[in-house]
């Protein structure tokens, strides 16, 4: 199953699922269904962080590819594992896809491209750009993006959209800096800033994506407050340390 | 000082250093941790039999009050140790952190065979 021909590109994708027994067994056949149409080599794996629902026993069930934490690390630590994954095995690119059937694997294509043809080095898929996504989450959450996205501008002299999404493409350069280090609570708005601080490219992506049908979205207004203060200071604080390396 | 408090107060700190000795003893602090809260101690021990040495650095800094100074370096010491403590918890969770993740990455490998 190696490489045939030199330049078939491996691409990961990494699936972070916590209580998702629900949705996790349409994400794998929707990516199994487009595994087959790629030029490069796209595999899968599910990082099931502990779930206290039945997500293991369908994951172990429908044979997917699974690693399962033996303790609940939160979002970051779960798709850091993946990033760990994907060094160990040596994977050219990576791919985070939420494991709650919000991302379009459709999409991945389209994220994957633009690194392996060298335009960047880093891709997000955005809800924001083209209008492609006529689920676009709520006003006040597009609120906050927009704040973070001013932040990101303020620091780095780029503008992101879609600061928020967790449906984003890397090359083997941030694999390897994300199994490093990678923040371990909202980790989306932070990476995105470190990864330009360090130099490298990233482009915004037009994809499509759906609102959630099964389970719980987690925001509460406390929440929301505390993530607005927490990212913001997060992006300000690694600004200001990411400069001086 | 009243000859009452202090000795009172002096034997509030032996029982203190009892106490920190049987915790090393039992290893439920590192030699290292245990050393520093004996220092504290000792010096507290110190500052009581010769409470003149407050009086004189209080006087050099200028403090109108002797108290003052002692409550101003305890709270600065106590800050300083539940910093310490926040960072000792923050590295902790960092390597707890990367032992699940290379341990379930091992589980998947074995698993795999």
């Amino acid at each position: 199953m190696k490489k045939s021909g030199d330049v078939m590109k491996r691409v990961l994708v990494i699936v972070p699922a916590y209580n998702e027994e629900e949705n996790i067994l349409d994400v794998c056949h929707n990516l199994d269904k487009v595994k087959v149409n790629c030029d490069y080599k796209l595999d899968y794996i599910v990082i099931n962080d502990g779930s206290k629902d039945n997500t293991k026993e369908i994951c172990e069930k429908n044979n997917l590819p699974v690693i399962n934490l033996i303790h609940n690390l939160g979002i970051g630590g779960s798709v850091q594992t993946g990033y760990i994954y994907a060094l160990k095995n040596n994977y050219d690119i990576a791919i985070q896809f939420d494991g709650d059937n919000q991302h379009d694997a459709e999409y991945i294509n389209d994220l994957v491209k633009p690194i392996i043809n060298g335009e960047c080095d880093m891709t997000v898929g955005s809800r924001y750009i083209k209008n492609l996504s006529e689920f676009k989450s709520t006003k006040i959450r597009q609120f906050g993006n927009v704040i973070l996205s001013f932040i990101l501008k303020l620091t780095t002299n780029k503008k992101i959209y879609d600061m928020t999404s967790g449906f984003r493409a890397v090359n083997k350069d941030i694999i390897k800096m994300f199994a490093e280090d990678y923040p371990n609570d909202y980790p989306e708005p932070e990476t995105v800033l470190v990864v330009i601080k360090n130099g490298y490219k990233v482009k915004e992506i037009p994809v499509k994506m759906h609102k959630r049908v099964h389970g719980k979205s987690f925001v509460t207004p406390t929440k929301s407050i505390y993530y607005m203060v927490k990212v913001s200071y997060a992006m300000l604080v690694r600004s200001f340390i990411e400069r001086k390396r | 000082m009243e000859f009452n408090l202090r000795v009172f107060l002096i034997i509030f700190l032996i029982i203190g250093l009892i106490m920190i000795f049987k915790t090393i003893k039992n290893k439920n602090i590192s030699m290292k941790y245990g050393m520093y809260w004996t220092l504290i101690f000792l010096i507290m021990l110190i500052l009581i039999i010769f409470p003149n040495i407050i009086e004189y650095i209080a006087n050099i800094c200028g403090f109108k009050d002797a108290p003052n100074m002692l409550f101003l370096i305890a709270i600065f010491l106590l800050f300083y140790i539940v910093f310490a403590i926040y960072t000792s918890i923050s590295k902790l969770y960092e390597i707890n952190k990367s032992l699940v993740q290379e341990i379930s990455i091992l589980e998947e490998k074995i698993n795999k065979k």
